[in-house]
């Protein structure tokens, strides 16, 4: 499997339900995550239903949830995983081969060092996957090596339920026999074994015997080629009491598992205790049928996908889908967010709107609907929610105007102020007249923060100033309170009142303190910071986002601490204290690191870069820049890049690197200028024009070529002739092939011979990231930022020979 | 145990006030040394052209300090660790 996974991009393992494809894949992706840079990640597309959701489940499981950019759907999945050196493993996929074989294609296309391992009943059919098919075991008693490996399986299972259970003599032939009666089918074999505490091999025999006569009179339409599962699951199931059977069933509505109150709140019969439920649910984990997740946070039990699947069936067969869905609908709407399963509220969400349920399917939107704002999957959300509020159309009450609300948040933070406008506004209009105070004041200050966003500042503050008068009558120490302060300062500081802006906040501070509302608080000390810096006082700047590390490190917001980092940095850097500036900076590219925020981390590296150029290490920021270069056009970021372009010409100017100011400042400007930023455009246009005064370049005449700078193919077609000029050089020593360490030349022949960085890291035994750390010395040493010119360098000068 | 010192911002507080959180401050630490918890407050310096506060305590860990002035219901922007120099005697 290893090797498989070494020689291809996609590998599929196929077999039959319970042929173990999973525990594989895991044992797999466990034994080479640390061969990949960004490690293994596993999605569990069980309880995906919809194409949409391949690419959402795959978005929510790869990137923690901090640490997700605002993206949906597919193409900012690729997006965000393009720059990753990471193994995804999808689980359970044959439900949907047509939807994931289109991500996948995409993604394995787009990505080029991702590698995916699938499991499915059936092959992907992608082109270059590689198939491994997993076969049932060996089912007879023994090999030349000792008992099979059917054989050593059950004998593992039984011993670890029933210690001292061994396989002797007199029992290895039924032993032999229940494996030949499973087929060799892992799975089977485990549920047989788990029963040998209360049967004896030879009884086990007995009752698989009778299965199959049973199984085709009670279930007619199982194929034939899941006949041995079902029949192995139906015997299993036909051993469970009562009301392990209705648990059981009623667990299936769970796709993504789920811990004690909600199993005792949804599966377990009315008036059970979280003890009961306990009982219950161990002696289903001592059979094989459900597996417990343990976590400092609480256990989670969940089951297997074959099981869940025919458990779902006879749910539905014993006319109880209905109820039990209900039931889950009631417990999500009361439990929010907390131990919920991001795929369980979809999939409930869509069984209250089939049903008809809308007051359910508003009470469930209503209350899990932050899950899609914490974890910036915008677009899944709003369109869940705009589907509920469709069918709920006719009801102008305060559930609706909730999950207006929510459907604003979302808008809000996706970006799209029209329909967050639009809904805040209908969920205003129904609130007051339904004399909702709480909610209102939500509303009011939605319509704030939309007007603060659009720039109209006096509209801002006057919804704000509405929010907070509303806030107040619902209690003094109303959390809206505290929201609607918080932008009302935000309005006045517009105005350029930055003490009347700074008593809102630090109001906002002290309530959210109070309520214990760390997040918010640390977001309202972020602006506090914001506030003083831009009043020219860096010294106050850093005690605020001092403060608000503090928190982010204390609610483990990783996302938010390398910004405040950031901030830090920046604070620092106008402190004139470089020395802790790098220091801030270098701990918020280990931030942005750790939540895998590639873009983020190019920021700072451009950071750092700024800061090596001033305490005057002028090799260090070009191999800093060039690096967020990089970075920034591998995450398609064209803005930054261009700021980030803007900056490595400076530098280069500075070094008097002409060639290399020269070009860049070309690209930046060609970058502004397909970004219509004609002010920017206008300013490195006179750059270059200035650059090329000083240097005495020829053949080049600006005005003559671009105008004034707005006629954007006329900057275009400058730039191109711009290219074509000759930048006349300081006369230095020509940088010579000796000038390289012998391990560098070594790495800069292999990128002449068009080898990419694993190619080198293979070829000479070294880690990439020192194949990386070699091109980058080279680089700065010969002053070239493609790899491209590199490569050319290398066959010029005879190292790739 | 370690020094912290508590930063505050207070536009506008006036005497009493200050002289109230200051109670809180010291009340709250005597209570927490009743439950058995390491904190003792040490004391405070205010400076009006700034409304800036700066409170000392003496602590096992920030996040004592953080808790005690949370359920003080006193303003503060930062915890830090400092070094309290007032000389013997």
């Amino acid at each position: 499997m290893r090797d498989a996974l070494a020689r291809h991009r996609l590998v599929t393992i196929t077999g039959l339900g319970g042929s173990g494809k999973t525990r594989l894949a895991l044992e797999v992706a466990a034994s080479v995550a640390a061969h990949h840079r960004d490690g293994a990640c596993v999605v569990e597309l069980a309880s995906v239903t919809t194409a949409d959701g391949v690419a959402d489940a795959i978005h929510r499981a790869v990137l923690p949830p901090s640490g997700r950019p605002g993206v949906d759907g597919l193409h900012a999945l690729t997006g965000a995983l393009r720059p990753l050196q990471l193994l995804l493993v999808l689980d359970n996929c044959e439900h949907l081969t047509a939807d994931v074989s289109r991500t996948v294609e995409a993604l394995v296309g787009a990505c080029p060092q991702l590698r995916v391992l699938a499991t499915s009943r059936e092959p992907l059919h992608v082109a270059g996957e590689h198939l491994v098919r997993l076969d049932p075991l060996d089912v007879d008693p023994c090999t030349v090596t000792g008992p099979s490996d059917a054989v050593r399986l059950f004998l593992d299972r039984a011993a670890a339920l029933c210690p001292g259970f061994a396989v002797d003599r007199d029992n290895v032939a039924d032993v032999a026999r229940i494996c030949r009666l499973v087929d060799g089918l892992p799975l089977g074999i485990e549920l047989a074994a788990a029963r040998v505490s209360h049967l004896s091999v030879r009884e086990i025999v007995q009752h698989l015997e009778e299965q199959p006569a049973r199984l085709r009179a009670r279930r007619p339409g199982v194929a034939a080629r899941h006949q041995t599962l079902a029949t192995t699951l139906d015997w299993s199931f036909a051993l469970l009491s009562p009301v392990e059977q209705d648990v059981l069933r009623r667990l299936a509505v769970f796709a993504g598992g789920a811990g004690l109150a909600a199993i005792a709140a949804v599966c377990a019969p009315p008036g059970s205790t979280e003890d009961d439920v306990l009982d219950v649910v161990s002696r289903l984990v001592d059979k094989s049928l459900v597996i417990a997740d343990r976590s400092a946070t609480g256990s989670r039990y969940r089951m297997l996908d074959s099981v869940r699947r025919d458990a779902l069936d006879r749910l539905h067969a014993v006319g109880e889908e209905d109820e039990v869905r209900r039931r889950q609908a009631t417990w999500l709407a009361t439990a929010g967010v907390a131990d919920v399963d991001a795929a369980d509220v979809l999939t409930s969400l869509a069984w209250a709107l089939d049903a008809g349920e809308v007051d359910v399917a508003l009470a469930v939107a209503a209350a899990t609907w932050k899950e899609w704002e914490v974890s910036g999957r915008h677009a899944e959300g709003r369109r869940i929610l705009e589907q509920v509020l469709e069918r709920a159309e006719a009801s102008p009450t305060p559930e609706r105007a909730a999950v207006l609300v929510a459907a604003a948040n979302l808008a809000l933070a996706a970006g799209d102020l029209v329909a967050a406008r639009r809904r805040y506004g209908e969920a205003v209009d129904t609130l007051a007249a339904a004399d909702r105070p709480a909610e209102l004041a939500a509303a009011q200050n939605g319509v704030a923060i939309v007007a603060l966003f659009e720039g109209d500042t006096t509209a801002a503050v006057r919804s704000a100033t509405r929010s907070l008068q509303t806030s107040r009558s619902v209690g003094p120490d109303h959390a809206g309170v505290a929201f609607a302060r918080v932008t009302l300062g935000m309005a006045v500081a517009r105005t350029g009142e930055h003490q009347a802006a700074e008593h809102h906040l630090l109001e906002a501070l002290a309530r959210f303190r109070r309520l214990g509302l760390k997040r918010e608080a640390a977001s309202v000390l972020d602006n506090l910071g914001n506030l003083a810096a831009d009043a020219g006082d860096p010294h106050r700047a850093t005690r605020f986002y001092e403060g608000a590390l503090q928190l982010q490190r204390d609610v483990g917001d990783h996302r938010g601490a390398a910004l405040s980092l950031n901030n830090l940095c920046l604070a620092a850097q106008q402190l004139g204290n470089l020395d802790r500036a790098w220091e801030h900076a270098e701990a918020a590219r280990a931030a942005f690191a750790s939540i895998h925020d590639r873009l983020g981390e190019a920021a700072t590296v451009n950071n750092l870069a700024n800061l090596a150029a001033e305490r005057g290490q002028p090799a260090q920021a070009l191999e800093l820049y060039l690096t967020s270069v990089a970075a920034f056009r591998e995450a398609g970021d064209v803005r930054r890049l261009a700021t980030s372009l803007h900056n490595l010409a400076d530098l280069a100017e500075a070094v008097d690197e002409r060639q290399l100011a020269w070009d860049r400042s070309i690209d930046a400007v060609s970058l502004w200028n397909q970004l219509g930023e004609d002010e920017e455009t206008r300013r490195g246009l006179g750059r270059l024009q200035a650059l090329a005064g000083a240097w005495g370049v020829t053949g080049w005449e600006l005005p003559a070529l671009a105008g004034d700078g707005s006629d954007r193919e006329a900057v275009s077609h400058a730039l191109e002739r711009a290219r074509w000029v000759s930048v006349p050089v300081t006369p230095r020593p020509p940088v010579q092939r000796g000038e390289l360490t012998p391990r560098e030349a070594q790495v800069v022949g292999l990128v002449g011979r068009g080898l990419s960085n694993a190619g080198i890291a293979g070829e000479l035994f070294i880690s990439e990231r020192t194949v990386e750390s070699h091109i980058a010395n080279a680089r700065v040493k010969l002053a070239i930022d493609r790899r491209t010119v590199l490569a050319r360098w290398a066959i010029e000068h005879g190292l790739s020979g | 145990m370690a020094v912290y010192m508590v930063d505050r911002d207070l536009p506008g507080i006036s005497m009493e006030q200050l002289a109230d959180a200051q109670r809180r401050a010291i009340d709250w630490s005597q209570r927490y040394q009743r439950e058995g918890r390491d904190i003792r407050y040490i004391r405070s310096t205010f400076v009006p052209g700034e409304a800036h506060c700066m409170c000392l305590f003496e602590a096992s860990g920030p996040e004592v300090v953080s808790e005690l002035n949370d359920d003080a219901e006193i303003p503060y922007t930062r915890v830090t660790e400092a070094l309290d120099l007032t000389p013997a005697g």
